[in-house]
């Protein structure tokens, strides 16, 4: 029995120390980097509170994952060899939940110990962030073992396990006595203990059903969440199925792209949103319709514009990296740039779709608004401090184009189904924040940060123009595009520039008091025709190697 | 230049420092049956890749059809049924929605034929392809290959992890196809057995290189088992001209020879040796004479 | 029609295929007019190119075993008997070798061979 301990705990460590090293190292990291000055020169006691509970969080989300990589990829739940070892189930969820837990420790120890090497600061350890690690692993080892077969249902009940354990450790248990400040009195203090009883009492509970979970699964009594999830498929494959042929090739791959790549997705997420939100209006009395409605509306639709085609662009290719689909996929008799479309295409229309449920979205709640006798003007919920429909009609464009830019630029960087390179849309982002954490934290030169300032909106002008045109030069020589294309992106672009001019300047408080370099906004104008070029370019690169 | 399916020229490949192919040359008439051998990672898989288009050649020309397979994909890949090595399909879809999705791209898909063929393979068209078994999966992936008669048939390891009742499907399956007039067929494949009963033309590829690259019955006819009995025993027997290679004990020694039956015999007189039985060699047996032996000039010394 | 195709003798298929069907003509398993299976079945069968079938049919269409009827498929040829006979003491000829050199292997005489003959013939009748 001692041997086969041994033997799990030397391979359990094995298969995951390079996941337990890279959590700790990501969790320091996020702690270190943006605050690092601050922790040196000034940590204060909330400021403290607050930041152990990232590497907190950083661990537990940690052990999910290494809970949920078992053996096999496609079959996440216990894992099965060990059920032929002549160990009893007992022992042997004691075991693994054991593993589990001290990986969690590990991380969070880890964590705290690199913060401590790097700014000096102590992070609170005994008792109450291990007593929330181990009773956090506990629960989330319990549910994941009880719900086999399925990774979403496993991954939805682990973090809401996380979200509920953290709470409970925040409110009950968490103080200040942990990070150096005085309790205010015995019944506190027995308070806290009281609740710190329950969170082992709790973690007990959760090896219970555990055991039960996994004598279940041994047993083969499995409700096996894939099968039942393949059963409502198969029954609603069998309403649905049709043979009826595709009009066309087109036709076909539209059908194949929307499939592959969850184009319901999104448009379902936005009905989720405004159904949970019509929920919560009709339900409580904490929502109102009038003051929440609109913030609602526009925080959707910020979403929308923003996340959204980058989120579209990521699922539009998520499948193709280097999989094995990749053969199949460019097999078919299809020219390189109808493939790239459709699947475009397939990215647009499930933008529209979510555009479309907003909107309905939005005018229910703006015919309820004017049904209740608040006749509030429609153009208030979507866009604040514009009350002209011109510019109603100016943002949208505007809007439309942002989304097509990032949808359009994202997508081809992933197109190219390489990992690296389809990782670069992350650089608009990274950058910027880089640089701000860069001169808040680290106190960079005011003189250098100032010339920084100066220069960027030529710098980013510039390239954007230049990679433009260089993109546009490959894609011609290479014969990826039609050599009328340049000059059709060409008039469009100078359709763009004229739009930019005559829009700010007919309403001056709009310009006023912001700089308008012109190169910026020239080289942003070229942005929505890349995506013409380097679509191509990035399909030819992936599926002719 | 019509006449030829496929034609490839001086073509070569590296990945990075390691030459996948070098100096290949390849003339594919129509109507040919055409069996690609060689050992895992020979190049045979690269090759088949550069037919369909999937890689550019890096220098020499490929041409399918009289086309460039990367510049005219559409066309090219349209009169091409290939089956991958893997039988790579997409997971999620159900047997009956591939052959719906796969007949919308081929205006000469035969309805009927993909009946026929699906009933033959005895498959389920509800059937998720994620759950087929490995047989089924090769079956369905040569259904929708076969199902538009393509005028190239193109498949990698054919044969390859399947068991015999399934083998003996696909094969005959194929066969139909040699059949039809008109169709030329592509295959690489371990089992030689099979090469050896379909296969018109044989190009052996070995480290990236064309070693062998003719019809079938002239290979047959210029190569030779000869077995030869010594007067006295020897560690190393005298190698003889177009030796491959050679096996056996002290006194007997089996020899697989590029070489014709007549100029050996001097040789092995020459040598005081007797020859004891002379025979075809099979496919395999030159394969591996091939891949494994010394295909080095006269004068070096034969190997064990 | 019951063919074994082997790829280790080192004979061509083809002439597998010759000489298998005209053993089967000699020795009366095909009959005269009887029909073959047509190429492709026959290849779909065997598991070989249809090629080689085809090559099978026109040598033995050539030596005249089998003959083409137009549209109608091949069939044993009618004048097949003299070329019966002859391929019989073919086929009687390779035996006889056989055992020839198994006797001579065994110190046999030729006599006490074609005494051996006639008792089992005896014995049969």
């Amino acid at each position: 029995m001692r041997s086969i301990a041994l033997a799990m705990t030397w391979e359990y460590w094995h298969r995951n120390v390079r996941l337990i090293v890279g959590v700790i190292t990501t969790g320091a990291a996020l702690l270190i980097i943006p605050f690092g000055r601050e922790l040196l020169e000034n940590p204060i006691l909330t400021g403290v509170r607050v930041l152990h509970v990232i590497p907190l969080l950083t661990a537990m989300i940690g052990q999910v994952v290494v809970a949920l990589s078992t053996t096999h990829k496609d079959r996440p739940e216990f894992p099965q060899e060990l059920y032929t070892k002549p160990v009893s189930t007992v022992t042997l969820v004691a075991l693994r939940m054991a593993l589990g837990i001290s990986a969690a420790a590990g991380m969070y120890l880890g964590q705290a110990l690199l913060i401590w090497a790097a700014s000096g600061v102590a992070l609170p350890l005994w008792w109450g962030p291990l007593v929330a690690l181990a009773m956090t692993a506990a629960w989330t080892h319990a549910l994941i073992w009880s719900l086999p077969g399925c990774i979403l249902p496993q991954v939805i009940a682990a973090f809401l396990a996380i979200f509920l354990c953290v709470s409970y450790y925040g409110r009950h248990v968490a103080s200040l006595v942990e990070l150096g400040g005085d309790l205010s009195g015995p019944p506190t203090r027995m308070a806290r203990g009281l609740y710190g009883m329950g969170m082992v009492a709790l973690t007990g509970l959760a090896y219970a059903v555990a055991v039960v979970g996994v004598r279940f699964d041994r047993r083969g009594d499995r409700i096996s969440l894939a099968r039942v999830g393949a059963w409502i498929s198969d029954r609603i494959y069998a309403i649905r199925r049709t043979d009826r042929p595709f009009g066309s090739a087109r036709a076909a791959q539209f059908w194949c792209e929307w499939r592959q790549h969850w184009g319901l997705l999104l448009p379902l997420l936005n009905l989720l949103a405004l159904s949970m939100y019509a929920a919560l209006a009709m339900g409580t009395r904490k929502v109102s319709l009038e003051v929440d409605g609109p913030i609602f509306l526009q925080s959707l639709a910020f979403i929308n514009i923003v996340f959204y085609p980058i989120l579209v662009a990521m699922v539009v290719n998520t499948q193709e990296r280097g999989g094995s689909k990749d053969l199949f996929w460019a097999t078919r008799p299809a020219s390189d740039n109808m493939l790239l479309w459709v699947r475009l295409r397939v990215a647009i229309a499930s933008l529209l779709a979510s555009w479309g449920v907003w909107l309905a979205g939005a005018l229910v709640i703006w015919g309820l608004l004017w049904v209740t006798g608040q006749r509030y003007d429609v153009m208030n919920i979507v866009t604040p401090n514009l009350s002209r429909l011109r510019y109603f009609f100016f943002y949208a464009g505007l809007a439309a184009l942002a989304m097509w830019t990032a949808l359009g630029i994202v997508g081809s960087l992933h197109v190219t189904g390489r990992k690296l390179v389809a990782a670069l849309w992350l650089t608009p982002i990274v950058v910027p924040v880089a640089w701000n954490i860069l001169s808040r934290n680290y106190h960079l030169a005011a003189p250098l940060v100032a010339q920084v300032q100066a220069i960027t909106p030529w710098a980013i002008g510039i390239l954007c123009l230049a990679g433009t045109v260089l993109v546009y030069g490959v894609a011609v020589y290479k014969g990826r595009i039609s050599r009328w294309l340049p000059y059709a992106a060409f008039g469009v672009y100078l359709v763009l520039v004229l739009c930019q001019v005559v829009f700010p300047y007919s309403d001056k408080s709009l310009v006023e008091g912001k700089p308008n370099p012109i190169v910026l906004s020239l080289g942003l104008a070229a942005l929505p025709l890349v995506p013409l070029a380097l679509g191509p370019l990035a399909i030819a690169w992936n599926r002719h190697r | 230049m019509s006449a030829n399916v496929v034609e490839i020229q001086g073509l070569d490949r590296r990945f990075g420092k390691r030459t996948a192919l070098e100096g290949i040359d390849l003339a594919v008439h129509k109507g040919v049956v055409l069996g690609l051998v060689g050992a895992n990672g020979a190049g045979k898989t690269t090759l088949i890749k550069h037919i369909l288009g999937l890689l550019k050649a890096q220098t020499g020309t490929v041409r399918v059809f009289g086309l460039d397979p990367v510049r005219h994909p559409a066309e090219v890949l349209g009169r091409i049924g290939y089956l991958s090595e893997n039988r790579e399909l997409p997971e999620w879809m159900r047997v009956g929605e591939l052959l719906r999705y796969t007949q919308a791209f081929y205006p000469a898909w035969d309805t009927h034929y993909a009946q026929d063929l699906l009933t033959l393979f005895e498959l389920n068209r509800g059937q998720k392809i994620k759950t087929l078994s490995r047989g089924q999966r090769a079956q369905t992936a040569l259904l929708i290959a076969l199902a538009y008669r393509p005028d190239l048939l193109l498949l990698d390891e054919p044969s390859s992890g399947l068991d015999p009742v399934v083998r003996r499907d696909i094969l005959s399956a194929i066969i139909r196809t040699v059949a039809d007039e008109g169709r030329t067929v592509v295959f690489s494949s371990h089992l030689l057995d099979e090469v050896e009963r379909v296969a018109d033309v044989v190009v052996m590829i070995h480290e990236g290189r064309t070693v062998l690259k003719d019809s079938l019955d002239a290979i047959k006819a210029t190569h030779i088992r000869l077995t030869v009995r010594f007067p006295q025993p020897l560690t190393s027997p005298p190698s003889l001209p177009g030796v491959l290679s050679c096996t056996g004990g002290p006194q007997e020694w089996t020899y697989v020879c590029h070489n014709g039956l007549k100029d050996l015999q001097q040789e092995v007189d020459a040598v005081h040796g007797l020859v004891v039985d002379s025979a075809v060699p099979t496919l395999d047996e030159i394969f591996v004479s091939r891949a494994k032996g010394h295909t080095s000039p006269e004068g070096s010394l034969c190997d064990r | 029609m019951q063919i074994h195709i082997s790829t280790k003798d080192g004979v061509p298929i083809y002439l597998q295929i010759v000489n298998q069907v005209k053993y089967m003509v000699a020795s009366g398993r095909l009959r005269s007019g009887e029909q073959l299976p047509p190429v492709r079945r026959l290849a779909e069968d065997l598991l070989i190119n249809p090629n080689t079938v085809a090559r099978a049919y026109r040598e033995l269409e050539a030596a005249k075993v089998l003959s083409t009827r137009q549209g109608a498929g091949v069939y044993v040829a009618d004048t097949a008997s003299p070329l019966a006979r002859r391929e019989q003491t073919r086929i009687l000829k390779d035996r006889i070798d056989l055992l020839l050199a198994e006797a001579r292997h065994m110190d046999v005489s030729v006599e006490d061979l074609i005494d051996l003959l006639r008792q089992r013939g005896e014995l049969i009748k």
